[in-house]
């Protein structure tokens, strides 16, 4: 029984005897007022009926009764009374005469204080005293105070035997307080056998609980001494038994005989590493070596393996020489096998410690957590091992949470503790090499007997990644506001639908250029007729839909639209499939630019360009036409000199032609309205086209033209047209720049992603100074102006925007001794396409 | 001049003269090209505007017809279109500064042979152009 479990008992037990005391001395306390009540009352009753009636007939309470012979005998035998109980302090008579109560005689002798001469009467008489004289029944007064003290007055009537009149009546007057007393008295006489009943009962129970203690550890002495098996035992230097103490046969159940010079102690030893434990035991015999709490094993007759803590010393012979072992072997399987169930407990702990996904701790409420317990899953959060904690050996718990929220753990756990709950808290730990891990911690104090929390138990769980994705979760809702805040107010239409294109979403720009509200478009297919589309021809509809929901890939055009108000307006619109993981079309993402404002002044940049094209050339084409007339003689013969000016004349005319045409293609080139479309092209067959029309330029020169080109070139998507004014830039100017008799080498080759062209020339080197604006409008190298000062410096200017908004490079290179090299080169994918309204010419 | 004549004249008979209506608002080129073509051998008639080729062309037949583009009254897009209507069919020379592709392409699709800008060619090359079509 355990120590709390028996001060309950003692206190439950005290608790029901006071009670059943109180109970108990308040019953008989009643019973004891009634018992001295009735016994006060017979005793008046058999006084009153003793006294003789005829005597007491004869008083006439008045003075003459004094010395009269009933007077006398009354006295008399009234004083008796007071001798039979000390507590009746005054005996009377008193009878009841015109509704007055006078005395007859008392128990007092004359010469008291107290004396009551006959015929007085009782004036402080009340209502008590009247009574047995009205129902002639005996009665007990309630205290009354009156001249002589305080009283409790026992009345008991004297009645005429025949009519049963009250003639008298006896008062037998006890003192108040010895009435009281007395009924205490009586009561404490009784009341002292319950403390003796509970002392009697309280040594019982402690008499037994000894004899069961006693009993107790008599029964463990006999089990320790059961148990506590051994035997004595003595070998030879060979281990052969010479002596075995006959308890052997209960430990092992061998007889001594069985074994005595029959056996060695390795014969008993398991078969499993006998040789092991026979080369240990040789090892002591060799060095003399007392043997002291040796576990051993032992087989025992029925085969059950016995651990024994053997001890033993060195039996020498008078040589020193040893003759063998002496000693004792204690059964300690018992132990063994406890031991062995601690250990199974420990692993099993062990074991699911390491099995839960967390840290398991055990630690001092302290401010630094001081550990007492931490399961090695702390080096996996944190990268220190758990033993580093233990007792803050070389670091606290508290040194490893974030410095941000080391109050915020702190108020926690105390707040927890303080309102005796469990806490659950997240909060940030450093690790060894300073990255923040989130972790999430459980715990609960553990409250001592006083109600304090010493210690508190816990697991903290890794929560980085869950903590990441929550934190990606809410950055990637930011994004997802930001993006549709994005969309809702983007200035070009955006409409979401399901794979077949019914309206799931609008922005409000899809409403502000469509006239439609958003409650017309959604829900409805878009781009019918029905709202603004549908006004295209049919191919370009079925070709739209085969891009997005047949090929999957994003369809890119300009379309033609009809607002609600009838008015037709075009949008360049990109329709994008949205792909769920079965790579199927779930949404589709239409964007649709109202490009009609963006149409119009392209339409006003190409009408200008193509005005001031016509403007300009018609006039230097009729000039150009007359004089070659005149020249050819339509309009009559001309004089040689007349033919010389005429020539002059038609030549600058050409160039200013020239200067238009590149003029014109400066304009269309920066007001971006020129078109690219690429077309399969095959360069060499567009270089050797090029360099034949250029021969009538260069047949004064005789240049040595040579053309390198790699067989095979792959034919590439090219504009022929643009593709040709590159190659005429080039090689025009190579001839321009070569001297007589110079060299200009041609060149088309690949290299891994691009098709090169190349025009190399030996003619004056590019000077150092001019390399970087060679590029630039209206620029012309200081030696090149020499040599031809006619260019008009505009034709790389163009050549290098077409290459450029084409996608493909130009660069080239010019020293000293080395030729001078352009060139441009396109990716084999071909130039990239771009829509125009004009073409360059 | 007349030596030149007579030379085409031997070398194109005059049963197959092919006749050459110009159509043309500026001066400058249709004088030009008139003295040209009947230098050439030619039968050449021109007109100012689009309305005088319709007219002309609704009456009398010809072989070629050289067509400016910007003229007054009716331009050659509007005379190529109505020629189509009503189906005046002969072989049909776009000629004009206008030098856009587009325009190139629209006067093709409404039935010229060729388009040529005046100011980048000679006017030999127009005439040979001609030529090289008469048996096309």
């Amino acid at each position: 029984m355990s120590k709390g479990k028996f001060k309950l008992i003692f206190l439950l037990i005290l608790t029901a005897l006071i009670i059943f005391s109180a109970v108990f001395v308040y019953l008989d306390w009643v019973y004891q007022k009634e018992e001295i009540e009735r016994r006060s009352l017979m005793m008046a009753e058999t006084i009153a009926t003793g006294l003789d009636g005829q005597m007491v007939r004869q008083l006439s309470a008045s003075a003459s009764d004094q010395g009269g012979l009933a007077y006398t005998s009354i006295k008399d035998r009234l004083a008796r009374v007071r001798e039979i109980d000390p507590n009746i302090r005054f005996a009377y008579l008193y009878l009841k005469r015109e509704n007055k109560l006078y005395f007859l005689v008392d128990s007092e002798p004359r010469e008291s204080e107290d004396y009551l001469p006959p015929g007085e009467e009782y004036t402080e008489a009340d209502d008590y005293y009247f009574r047995p004289f009205v129902d002639g029944e005996s009665l007990i007064t309630e205290p009354v105070t009156d001249r002589w003290g305080s009283w409790v007055s026992v009345l008991a009537p004297l009645k005429n035997m025949q009519t049963g009149e009250v003639f008298a009546v006896l008062g037998l007057d006890y003192r108040s307080r010895a009435w009281t007393q007395s009924i205490f008295w009586e009561t404490i006489k009784t009341s002292v056998f319950i403390p003796f009943l509970f002392i009697l009962l309280l040594f019982i129970f402690f008499v037994t609980r000894l004899v069961f203690k006693i009993k107790k550890t008599g029964d463990l002495f006999n089990e320790m001494t059961q148990q506590s098996r051994t035997y004595i035992w003595e070998i030879d230097d060979e281990g052969k038994y010479i002596y075995v103490s006959d308890q052997i046969k209960d430990i092992l159940g061998y007889e001594s005989s069985e074994l005595i010079g029959q056996k060695t102690v390795f014969d008993l030893h398991p078969e499993v590493d006998r040789e092991k434990f026979k080369a240990e035991i040789f090892a002591r015999f060799r060095n003399k070596q007392e043997i002291a709490g040796l576990e051993n094993q032992a087989t025992s007759k029925d085969d059950q393996v016995v651990w024994f803590l053997s001890s033993g010393k060195p039996v020498l012979n008078e040589f020193g020489k040893l003759t063998g072992y002496r000693g004792s072997s204690t059964d300690i399987s018992k132990i063994k096998e406890v031991e062995r169930l601690l250990r199974e407990n420990q692993d099993k702990f062990q074991n699911l410690v390491s099995n839960v996904p967390g840290v398991v701790y055990r630690c001092i409420n302290d401010e630094n957590w001081t550990m007492q317990y931490i399961s090695d899953h702390i080096k996996e959060l944190s990268g220190y091992p758990a033993e580093d904690f233990i007792n803050n050996k070389v670091r606290s718990y508290a040194s490893i949470i974030h410095p941000d929220d080391a109050d915020l753990v702190a108020t926690e756990i105390r707040e927890a503790i303080n309102n005796n709950e469990n806490w659950g808290i997240e909060y940030r730990v450093c690790d060894i090499n300073g990255n923040i891990k989130w972790v999430s911690e459980q715990g609960f104090g553990l409250a001592n007997q006083d109600g304090k929390v010493y210690f508190l138990d816990g697991i903290i769980v890794d929560i980085t990644k869950q903590k990441q994705i929550q934190l990606e979760l809410i950055e990637s809702k930011k994004d997802l506001e930001k993006f549709k805040l994005a969309v809702d107010n983007a200035s070009d239409h955006i409409v979401i639908t399901d794979a077949d294109g019914v309206c799931l979403y609008a922005n409000d720009a899809a409403e502000t250029i469509t006239g439609f509200s958003k409650k017309e478009i959604i829900g409805k297919k878009v781009g019918t007729k029905e709202n603004w589309g549908g006004y295209m021809p049919k191919e370009i509809y079925e070709k739209l839909w085969q891009t997005i929901k047949t090929d999957k890939k994003p369809y890119i055009g300009e379309l033609k639209n009809k607002r609600k108000n009838g008015q037709e307006y075009e949008v360049r619109v990109s329709i994008s499939p949205v792909l769920n993981e079965n790579d199927e079309v779930i949404f589709l993402v239409g964007i649709e630019r109202d490009i009609t404002e963006e149409k119009i002044i392209d339409r006003q940049k190409t009408e200008f360009v193509s005005l001031a094209s016509h403007q300009l050339k018609t006039p230097i084409g009729a000039i150009q036409w007359n004089l070659e007339m005149l020249l050819d003689g339509d309009y009559g013969k001309i004089t040689s000199k007349q033919r010389k000016i005429l020539t002059e004349s038609m030549y600058l005319g050409s160039r200013m032609n020239e200067l238009i045409n590149a003029l014109l293609n400066v304009s269309r080139l920066e007001m971006g309205v020129f078109i690219i479309e690429p077309k399969p092209t095959d360069f060499v067959e567009l270089c050797d086209e090029v360099i034949k029309e250029m021969e009538s330029k260069r047949a004064d020169k005789e240049h040595e033209v040579t053309k390198n080109y790699q067989p095979d070139l792959p034919i590439i998507p090219a504009d022929i047209k643009l593709l040709r004014i590159i190659f005429q830039n080039f090689i025009s100017n190579a001839i321009k720049y070569t001297p007589s008799k110079g060299r200009i080498t041609v060149t088309l080759k690949t290299d891994e992603n691009n098709l090169i062209f190349e025009v190399a020339n030996n003619g004056q080197p590019i000077p150092e100074a001019d390399k970087d604006k060679i590029f630039d409008k209206m620029f012309r190298a200081s030696n090149a102006q020499e040599q031809d000062p006619d260019g008009n410096g505009l034709g790389l200017y163009i050549v290098k925007q077409i290459v450029e908004n084409a996608g493909g490079k130009i660069w080239f290179t010019s020293n000293e001794g080395e030729d001078t090299v352009f060139a441009c080169s396109f990716p084999l994918s071909g130039m990239i396409p771009r829509e125009g309204a004009k073409k360059l010419s | 001049m007349v030596e030149c004549k007579e030379i085409i004249n031997l070398t194109m008979p005059k049963d197959s003269k092919k006749k050459i209506l110009v159509a043309e608002d500026e001066q400058a080129y249709s004088r030009a090209l008139v003295l040209k073509l009947q230098n050439s051998g030619f039968e050449v008639e021109s007109v100012e505007n689009g309305e005088g080729a319709l007219k002309v062309l609704e009456t009398s037949h010809f072989d070629f017809l050289l067509s400016d583009l910007i003229m007054p009254k009716m331009d050659g897009f509007e005379l190529l279109q109505k020629l189509k209507e009503k189906g005046i069919d002969l072989k049909i020379i776009v000629i004009s500064n206008l030098s856009q592709t587009e325009i190139e392409k629209k006067v093709k699709d409404l039935g010229a042979m060729d388009f040529i800008c005046k100011s980048d060619v000679s006017i030999a090359d127009v005439v040979s152009k001609i030529k090289d079509l008469v048996d096309y």
